[in-house]
């Protein structure tokens, strides 16, 4: 099983829709080395990352 | 037009939204609004060209930030009320021809971190009450759009179902000590028969209850988890997982991606403390009861709230175990 405590930072962009009145948010992610798919192979999670970043631009 | 109009005989608000009528309607994938805006084509609602996951105002709110004055006059049992609130669309993925049980475990996480970002700044607006996250997923459960997609309306108020959810948490709470929600998960466990899938922060299972007949629940074990805020990193990465094992056993069950509504149940946003008394679960409720037969919701249902299953949650748990067994997710 691969290191689970790794989780991939958010990043959030906000901008006006077309219509000049929506808004509309684009969110991307800035993937940590390890497979997250490896990191549940067995279903189960390791313990949490206190160190866990969360960038909302 | 649009406003809350109050249904005295049942207790609850009526949203009216009459520009739905005009909304769009099962769009060709070349004029879909939800795919990336492709170089010289016509524009969807995403002007650009690629994204991982997007959210947005609904064209064709419910529930709107700056809502109208309502149009019509109420009564003292009939009262009217503006319909404030937010709606927004959240698209899963930029593949038209996806869904969200196809989707990698890590983008399902993603997913995740997007809905706790919008349950968090949706829920942190004065005049939300409740912020419901959902997806329609499939012709026969009416969708307008095929691109894999979910909904989050933020109402001005608690809806019906998760007031009455409450109310019984509470009654249980006085009568027991005890969290409703985990004394159900903790005897589905127990019992085993309606398992589909555990992991150390979720259980998966057909209710004893269940009123479809392959209705899943999703609950958090871990007491205090009542929305994504609660959330650590094992709990996003362990719901990501079981939802992934769920989506795929009912794609499996006949060979077919299988409709279903996904309701995700969280806690009220209107300041109180409900840790006592609830828990984050996530229902399902597919149309279909066998291959080529749906489950309507008819005169008992509709008429009077009474549902009947014509099947047995055991035998229908079982069925999807074999499915998750043969979609080999682990």
């Amino acid at each position: 099983m691969a290191n689970a405590e790794k989780e991939d930072v958010m990043h959030k962009r906000e901008t006006i829709m077309a219509d000049g009145r929506r808004k509309m948010y684009y969110f991307t992610f800035d993937e940590q080395a390890d497979e997250a798919d490896e990191k549940s192979g067995n279903g189960t999670a390791a313990k949490e990352d206190s160190s866990e970043e969360k960038t909302n631009e | 037009m649009s406003e809350l109009r109050w249904h005295p005989l049942v207790g609850q608000w009526v949203i009216t939204a009459t520009e739905r009528q005009e909304r769009t309607f099962l769009p060709p994938k070349d004029f879909c609004p939800l795919c990336p805006t492709k170089p010289g084509a016509f524009p969807s609602e995403v002007s650009e060209a690629d994204y991982d996951v997007v959210t947005f105002e609904n064209k064709f709110p419910s529930l709107r930030p700056n809502p109208p004055v309502p149009a019509i006059a109420g009564t003292d049992f009939e009262p009217v009320a503006p319909a404030g609130g937010v709606c927004e669309v959240v698209c899963y993925t930029p593949n038209h021809e996806s869904t969200l049980a196809e989707q990698p475990i890590r983008r399902i996480e993603h997913l995740i971190q997007v809905w706790t970002d919008r349950f968090q700044v949706l829920g942190d607006r004065p005049e939300v009450k409740y912020v419901f996250q959902f997806e329609n997923k499939g012709k026969e459960i009416g969708v307008t759009m095929f691109h894999p997609h979910g909904q989050i309306y933020a109402y001005p108020f608690i809806p019906p179902i998760i007031e009455r959810e409450l109310d019984q948490a509470r009654k249980h709470r006085a009568e027991t000590g005890r969290n409703l929600l985990l004394d159900i998960v903790a005897g589905e466990v127990a019992d085993g028969r309606r398992i589909i899938a555990q992991n150390d922060s979720f259980a998966a299972y057909i209710p004893f209850f269940a009123r479809y007949p392959y209705e899943v629940h999703i609950t958090a074990k871990r007491p205090g988890t009542t929305s994504f805020s609660e959330f650590t990193v094992a709990d996003r990465i362990n719901l990501a997982v079981i939802l992934k094992q769920i989506l795929a056993a009912y794609d499996k069950l006949w060979d077919f991606s299988l409709p279903y509504i996904m309701s995700i149940h969280q806690r009220p946003t209107d300041g109180q403390d409900y840790a006592d008394i609830y828990q984050f679960h996530i229902e399902f409720y597919p149309p279909y009861r066998t291959k080529d037969k749906l489950k309507y919701l008819a005169g008992s249902e509709a008429g009077v709230g009474a549902y009947i299953n014509d099947t047995l949650a055991e035998e229908k748990a079982e069925d999807l175990r074999n499915a998750l067994a043969k979609a080999k997710i682990f």
